[in-house]
């Protein structure tokens, strides 16, 4: 069963890092909407995994079956990440553990902790969270970063610090938003998907607007008042690395925004309503790995590509080949020739990449 | 001939209601609607005197009414409907036939026991689950109602344990695997369980409280009350049926207290088992630290 929230959310998700890539790529300009679908993402495919545990088929295998499927996953996600960066960004960049890494990591660990009390994945939640400013701390992450992008060494070492901690997406502390979408997924759907606990779809709205407010007044505080804290303190609102407040906030639009979106579009709204805004949300929604290597693809190779056979340094246009309203032009233009594609796929029942992920898999 | 005009009018009459929905009487039928109530103080309309162990359980005469005709309807109610018949010499006995004849006429297949008729000293008694029809001298009136009606509330106290004990089975075979093994996939199930738990230790406590009842040794000398007492015991086979409740209810005990041992030794093994994770997860946290400073500090 799908439900037009999650797909909805994900869509915004996949727009936002369409336009932000484009924006940043091909003009070197961040937009403000920066740092807002990354964490949405990662917070949903927790809930999609509770889902999927929860669907009928899934229910009939045993429970070693899905463990299995779940590790396998996982690993093709991991395995997948460092072919992209390969072929996409480019061979050196190849452990900079960017999303796919992180959500690979995320899908082992939910597989792997699944029967886990929800006390204790919300103690590991918040480990990851409180412990994320200590490692950057001990691992020196300005250094890391010093060219204003994740440029690691590539020795053991850096390896295994860029993964758990320096890297675009360490460990600490994103896999705390998969491991929180998934414990908001079992509370809200429990084990079986029969009916949603209003109850607690309350609560998480309530915490998470709680959680935006408090990471609003921090960074107001910080703005208004800089004078009164240490210039070494860490800024207050960034991605990477990812600060404290950035997380809270973060975490808090996506607990109050899914569970706004699923009492609203699910329950609260019938079906017919808003049909083709459903139906564009559930294409783009199932195939948003696809897209996410697609865009990637599309607006990166030509910039290596013509630089190559100019005879330059491949990254030699990156960020610098035009300006912003053209980037959000293509941006747009490749949104809606990817719905295109898509709709042309499912019309010929071609496979995607997510079609690979079950046909290996599963 | 006034008599036997009488009889065939009731007979006629009877045979009119084709469907046995209403009896027709000659003679003025006192109705009673009963009910029981448990407290400390007087009801209202408290009828006779208080029973029971702790003399708490009270009869009360809800309404009564004087009537030549009886419906179904009239005794279908949640409560006992207590017919008097007047001591009449040439029509009371007929009219006390009539009654558990009409009694007798079941409304469906699977309806209940059939009515028992006690004749003791005079009075006549009639006893039926939803009615009982009491034709007795005025001068034994209250003795033989305050027997009969106790002897009523221990018989459907009775009656109430066995329905749900029987309606108890299908839940208790489908617990009963819980007894052997308590699972993560039972963990949800708990609160129904010590709820079925609870119903049944509830049935236990109704039962102990009802065996003093039932099971009563022979006054002597005897009474009118004892006896009509004995033989309503002895007819609706109290003592047996308590026997085989005893029977049953040890059953349903069994398996609830086997189940709450296994979710009990369950439960606390999976807060063992979750301190050792939260202990496993910290140390592993830990770890990561150690490992983190360490790499930190041997790149140069």
């Amino acid at each position: 069963m799908r439900y037009s929230s999650i797909d909805l959310l994900r869509t915004i998700s996949i727009v936002i890092m369409v336009v932000v890539h484009f924006c940043e790529n091909l003009a070197g300009a961040t937009p403000k909407i920066a740092g807002i679908g990354a964490p949405m993402f990662m917070f949903l495919s927790g809930i999609s995994f509770r889902l999927w545990l929860n669907g009928r088929s899934t229910r009939q295998k045993s429970d070693e079956t899905i463990t299995k499927i779940a590790v396998r996953r996982g690993f093709f996600l991991i395995g997948l990440g460092f072919v992209f960066n390969i072929f996409v960004w480019m061979p050196e960049d190849v452990f900079n553990w960017d999303v796919l890494t992180l959500i690979g990591t995320g899908m082992i660990c939910m597989g792997l902790a699944r029967h886990a009390p929800p006390q204790m994945i919300g103690m590991v939640c918040a480990l990851l969270f409180l412990m994320g400013p200590v490692v950057r701390q001990l691992t020196d992450w300005e250094s890391y970063w010093a060219e204003g992008y994740f440029d690691p060494d590539f020795t053991l070492p850096d390896v295994i610090l860029g993964y758990i901690a320096v890297g675009y997406f360490p460990i600490f502390p994103w896999l705390l938003f998969p491991l929180l979408g998934f414990s908001v997924g079992t509370l809200t759907f429990g084990e079986k998907s029969d009916q949603a606990n209003a109850v607690a779809l309350r609560a998480i709205f309530v915490v998470g607007i709680s959680l935006m407010i408090l990471a609003a007044t921090a960074v107001l505080v910080r703005y208004f008042c800089a004078d009164q804290f240490p210039n070494t303190w860490p800024k207050s609102w960034t991605m990477f690395p990812p600060s404290i407040e950035y997380t809270t906030g973060t975490i808090g639009w996506g607990l109050s925004a899914f569970s706004a979106c699923y009492w609203l579009f699910d329950l609260k709204m019938p079906a017919e309503k808003f049909a083709g805004i459903r139906r564009i949300a559930e294409r783009f929604s199932r195939r948003s790995l696809t897209a996410y290597l697609l865009h990637h693809v599309v607006h990166l190779w030509p910039l290596w590509l013509y630089a190559a056979w100019q005879g330059l340094e491949p990254t030699y246009y990156w960020r610098e080949t035009t300006n912003v309203y053209v980037a959000l032009l293509l941006a747009g233009g490749f949104l809606i020739l990817c719905y295109g594609f898509f709709a042309w796929l499912d019309r010929n029942k071609y496979p995607a990449v997510e079609n690979l992920m079950r046909w290996l898999c599963d | 001939m006034q008599a036997e005009k009488t009889i065939s009018s009731i007979k006629s009459t009877s045979q009119f209601a084709s469907d046995d929905l209403e009896i027709i009487s000659e003679l003025s039928l006192e109705v009673w609607e009963i009910e029981f109530a448990n407290q400390k103080s007087l009801p209202p309309n408290a009828y006779g005197r208080p029973f029971g162990s702790q003399r708490q359980q009270h009869i009360v005469r809800k309404k009564t009414t004087s009537t030549h005709k009886l419906h179904r309807q009239d005794i279908e109610g949640a409560g006992l409907t207590l017919v008097m018949v007047p001591d009449d010499a040439s029509l009371g006995m007929a009219t006390v036939q009539r009654l558990q004849d009409w009694l007798e006429r079941r409304e469906s297949e699977d309806s209940f026991a059939r009515p028992q008729l006690l004749a003791l000293q005079g009075a006549q008694i009639v006893w039926h689950p939803q009615c009982v029809v009491i034709m007795v001298p005025a001068n034994r009136v209250q003795t033989v109602c305050q027997a009969v009606l106790d002897g009523y509330f221990y018989e459907a106290e009775l009656r109430s344990i066995e329905a749900a004990l029987e309606g108890n089975w299908e839940n208790t075979l489908g617990d009963a695997p819980l007894g052997f093994e308590f699972n993560a996939t039972a963990v949800s199930r708990r609160s129904e369980l010590a709820e079925r738990f609870q119903e049944v230790l509830k049935l236990r406590t109704r039962l102990a409280r009802l065996t003093s009842n039932i099971v009563v040794p022979h006054v002597y000398p005897p009474t009118l009350a004892s006896q009509i007492g004995e033989r309503l015991r002895e007819r609706l086979r109290m003592e047996e049926r308590l026997e085989l409740v005893e029977g049953k209810l040890e059953v349903q005990e069994h398996v609830y207290e086997m189940c709450s041992h296994r979710t009990s030794e369950y439960m606390v093994a999976r807060t063992g088992h979750h301190l050792e994770w939260v202990i496993i997860l910290l140390l592993g946290f830990q770890t990561i630290l150690w490992i983190v400073d360490l790499l930190s500090t041997a790149t140069p």
